[in-house]
């Protein structure tokens, strides 16, 4: 006889239950975890080499890479003093909450204030995966185009900050600047908005204390 | 394309559903899939079709329904139907839209044929 055996689940919910027992693990250690997504190329690695040194006065951060291959981006963050894990994917197009937990401990979570995740070069796998962080931070950039939110939705829908970088660019681009925030923004009315250039510093000052405001927060808050 | 991590995860819950119970064949697999959750059905599909080898979800039919992109203006508070996301609501032209449904990834039930 046929049966219908009713589930009703999310696709992802295991990794929505790992991601929540990293939340806890984060929460006991009021540590403050920003997962950065962007496509390949424009300034992930970048941004954190330039924000790094700008909050080691009141922060200690620590990095985890997730890349297709190489240790390259490890090598580059370790090169500015941070304690840094790589994640090498293998093929896999995004970090599931499964490969933070393998590596997490990698790191001196007793030591540290905030984790930076730095997530596979993709604009739409890893949106589907929670990896227990508090914050979501897009990153754009002037050479990709403006109407990367409207092709993109749920990246920036599920975002909290967006960083638009190679802003030092924008006279030699056509991208309009007021156009893609205008689409992030019609996705998303709270998002947080910070036009930066890695190459020249602009707009990185902004955006450290916008980050040191959020980690001290958390710190300070109760468990 | 991350549709071959979701198949894995769509088998594992399958098949801990079907724990502890008695069964002769997974015969389908309903699944809810929206329009803006960034899957391709097909390329899931073919994802599902591959992981399933050699389980006893093989041969088993994947049945995807597509639930509508429902979305409502934050502004005039009109809820509208759209294909794809919406810029400016249809009634006063805010370009402040929130969705309602449509990034749907669940799966909804088995049907099995029980071992008589």
């Amino acid at each position: 006889m046929k049966e219908i055996v009713p589930i009703q689940q999310k696709v992802v919910a295991r990794n929505d239950d790992l991601a929540a027992r990293l939340a806890g693990l984060f929460a006991d250690r009021r540590i403050y975890v920003f997962n950065l997504l962007s496509s390949p190329g424009s300034g992930k690695t970048s941004l954190l080499e330039r924000l790094l040194p700008r909050l080691s006065a009141q922060l200690r951060c620590g990095v985890i890479e997730g890349d297709v291959q190489t240790e390259n981006d490890a090598r580059r963050i370790a090169r500015v003093g941070a304690p840094v894990r790589q994640i090498i994917t293998c093929g896999t197009c995004h970090l599931d909450a499964q490969m933070i937990l393998d590596h997490v401990d990698g790191l001196p979570l007793d030591e540290l204030d905030v984790i930076f995740i730095e997530n596979v070069g993709n604009l739409v796998c890893p949106s589907s995966y929670w990896l227990g962080e508090d914050s979501r931070l897009v990153i754009l950039s002037t050479t990709e185009g403006d109407d990367k939110p409207a092709k993109y939705p749920a990246v920036f829908r599920k975002a909290d900050l967006l960083v638009i970088n190679k802003i030092d660019l924008l006279p030699h681009t056509d991208f309009d600047l007021d156009q893609a925030v205008r689409y992030a923004r019609g996705l998303n009315p709270d998002l947080v908005v910070f036009p930066v250039s890695c190459r020249t510093g602009d707009g990185l000052d902004n955006l450290a204390a916008w980050l040191v405001d959020k980690a001290l927060e958390k710190k300070g808050s109760s468990s | 394309m991350h549709e071959v991590s979701l198949a894995q995860d769509i088998l594992a819950i399958s098949m801990e559903s079907l724990k502890n119970r008695p069964f002769e064949k997974v015969l389908a697999v309903s699944l809810k899939i929206g329009p803006v959750s960034g899957v391709d059905p097909e390329a899931l599909r073919f994802a599902l079709a591959v992981v399933t080898e050699n389980t006893p979800l093989a041969g088993a039919e994947f049945r995807i329904e597509t639930p509508p992109l429902r979305l409502e203006c934050r502004d005039c508070r009109q809820q509208f139907v759209g294909d794809d996301f919406a810029f400016s609501c249809p009634a006063c032209g805010a370009n402040r839209i929130q969705l309602l449904s449509g990034d749907e990834m669940e799966v909804v039930n088995l049907e099995v044929l029980e071992r008589s």
